[in-house]
């Protein structure tokens, strides 16, 4: 049987309404707003409908309704006010305070029922929306991670594929992507102008690791040469970046942030900002500040990696050596943000 | 004297009252109770302190009391109090009314004390 409060400080007024409600109902009483406060926080939404008295002494019935808005639970359970005072004044403050409905005295048995009943089962119905909602809303988010994981995984393995041709682990388009996402956070706290949500900071890392996958056009003779290239042969490596761009456009569903971030770090992960760089000699500002993190992780990653052509260098050698611009030109900001990351990449190599 | 004949002789609503409590010995139960209510004796000690505030919130609550057992001409005259002293200090219809409730609530109170069990 549902529980209702009674709440009136004129104990043959509790009484009869118990008579009356007790038909249909538990009834629990309380003889003034404090004892109200009391059974509603106790009982919580345990409490089906509470009626309430207007004028009582101690705290009346706004007070109550007051109480439980504060407790947000005049959302959570329907209030009745039930009272001798019909002033459009007291109406309206009771309705303001979160009364659901408003009834006087006398009250006529079946009318009070009926709406009893009615606020009830709406509340009722109300709170199993709410909560069919959460569920539903949980697992919608659960398959968006699952979905986003899925993507993830297959964005990764694509992006891996090169290095194993390359005859390597696959562990470089791992530290390329987080790499990326600390500079990139230097980036952000220091630099506001190229301002970045967290989720964009996500994509543009995830996008990172699909920087070489134009790679997968080029013959394994030029790949994985364990020499020095020649013109011509490096004149191919290099086509890499725009073979990227190939691929993703075949590829492409949507335009989308995502799309441009990965076709951008595709093409532009080799431009320098002193124009030196490949396919487009872009210069300066010209290279987005995200192709710019991605460029410089690569080339800090391919430094303290073994390759078939060269051995590892220490990270600290390899920050050296990007420092004194032995691997091109980088611009001051990505390269503060890489001095100030220093001690979390060192961790990551 | 049955509960009929006794809300007739108050001139009192009996459909209104067992549309209410259904049944018979319910209503007598608290018309017997009505007697018992502490209100109608602070009514008078608020009355003869001229506490106001007092008279208000006591012939408040039997309005309701009355109101609702269907004893429509006595809550007519507690709720006629309870307007001549919502805004504090009444005016000269106030003895009068509280005469004519004194009145009306004893012929009350011996009906029911004349109900059949």
């Amino acid at each position: 049987m549902q529980k209702i409060l009674i709440v009136d400080d004129v104990e043959m007024d509790r009484e009869m309404l118990a008579e009356v409600m007790s038909r249909q109902y538990e009834v629990l009483q309380a003889k003034d707003g404090e004892e109200a406060c009391g059974l509603i926080d106790c009982f919580g939404t345990r409490l089906s409908l509470v009626i309430l008295d207007l004028l009582m002494p101690k705290k009346n019935g706004l007070d109550v309704l007051k109480h439980m808005e504060e407790h947000g639970l005049t959302a959570q359970i329907p209030v009745i006010l039930l009272t001798g005072e019909a002033t459009v004044e007291s109406d309206v403050s009771a309705y303001e305070y979160g009364a659901a409905d408003i009834m006087y005295k006398p009250f006529h048995s079946k009318v009070l029922l009926r709406r009893a009943q009615n606020l009830v089962e709406l509340f009722e119905h109300r709170r199993a929306t709410e909560h069919d909602l959460q569920v539903r809303t949980e697992e919608l988010q659960n398959s968006k991670k699952m979905l986003a994981s899925a993507n993830e995984f297959l964005i990764d393995a694509l992006g891996s594929v090169v290095e194993f041709r390359s005859l390597e682990s696959g562990e470089h388009v791992q530290r390329v992507k987080k790499i990326t996402r600390t500079i990139l956070e230097y980036v952000n706290r220091y630099y506001p102008e190229y301002s970045m949500t967290g989720e964009e900071i996500e994509m543009i890392s995830s996008a990172a690791a699909l920087h070489d996958v134009g790679k997968i056009a080029i013959s394994d003779d030029i790949l994985n040469a364990p020499r020095r290239l020649t013109a011509q042969e490096f004149s191919e490596m290099k086509q890499h970046t725009v073979y990227g761009c190939e691929i993703l456009n075949r590829f492409k569903l949507q335009e989308n942030n995502f799309f441009h971030y990965c076709y951008d770090i595709c093409r532009w992960h080799h431009e320098k900002v002193d124009g030196r760089g490949y396919p487009d000699g872009l210069k300066g500002d010209e290279i987005p500040i995200y192709c710019q993190a991605v460029s410089l992780a690569d080339c800090f990653d391919a430094l303290i990696s073994k390759r078939v052509y060269k051995e590892a260098f220490q990270a600290k050698e390899a920050y050296d050596m990007i420092c004194r611009g032995e691997c091109g030109a980088f611009s001051d900001k990505i390269l503060r943000c890489f001095t100030m990351a220093k001690d979390e990449l060192f961790m990551l190599a | 004297m049955n509960l009929r004949e006794c809300y007739a002789a108050l001139d009192a609503d009996y459909e209104d009252v067992m549309e209410r409590f259904l049944r018979e010995e319910v209503v007598l139960r608290f018309l017997r109770k009505l007697e018992q209510n502490p209100d109608y004796d602070r009514m008078l000690t608020a009355y003869e302190q001229k506490d106001y505030a007092g008279v208000f919130t006591t012939t408040h609550n039997l309005k309701g009391v009355c109101g609702t057992l269907g004893l429509k001409p006595l809550a007519k005259c507690f709720y006629d109090i309870c307007e001549e002293v919502r805004y504090g200090a009444p005016g000269e219809n106030f003895v009068p009314l509280v005469e004519r409730v004194q009145q009306m609530y004893r012929a009350t109170i011996d009906a029911i004390s004349g109900l059949e069990e």
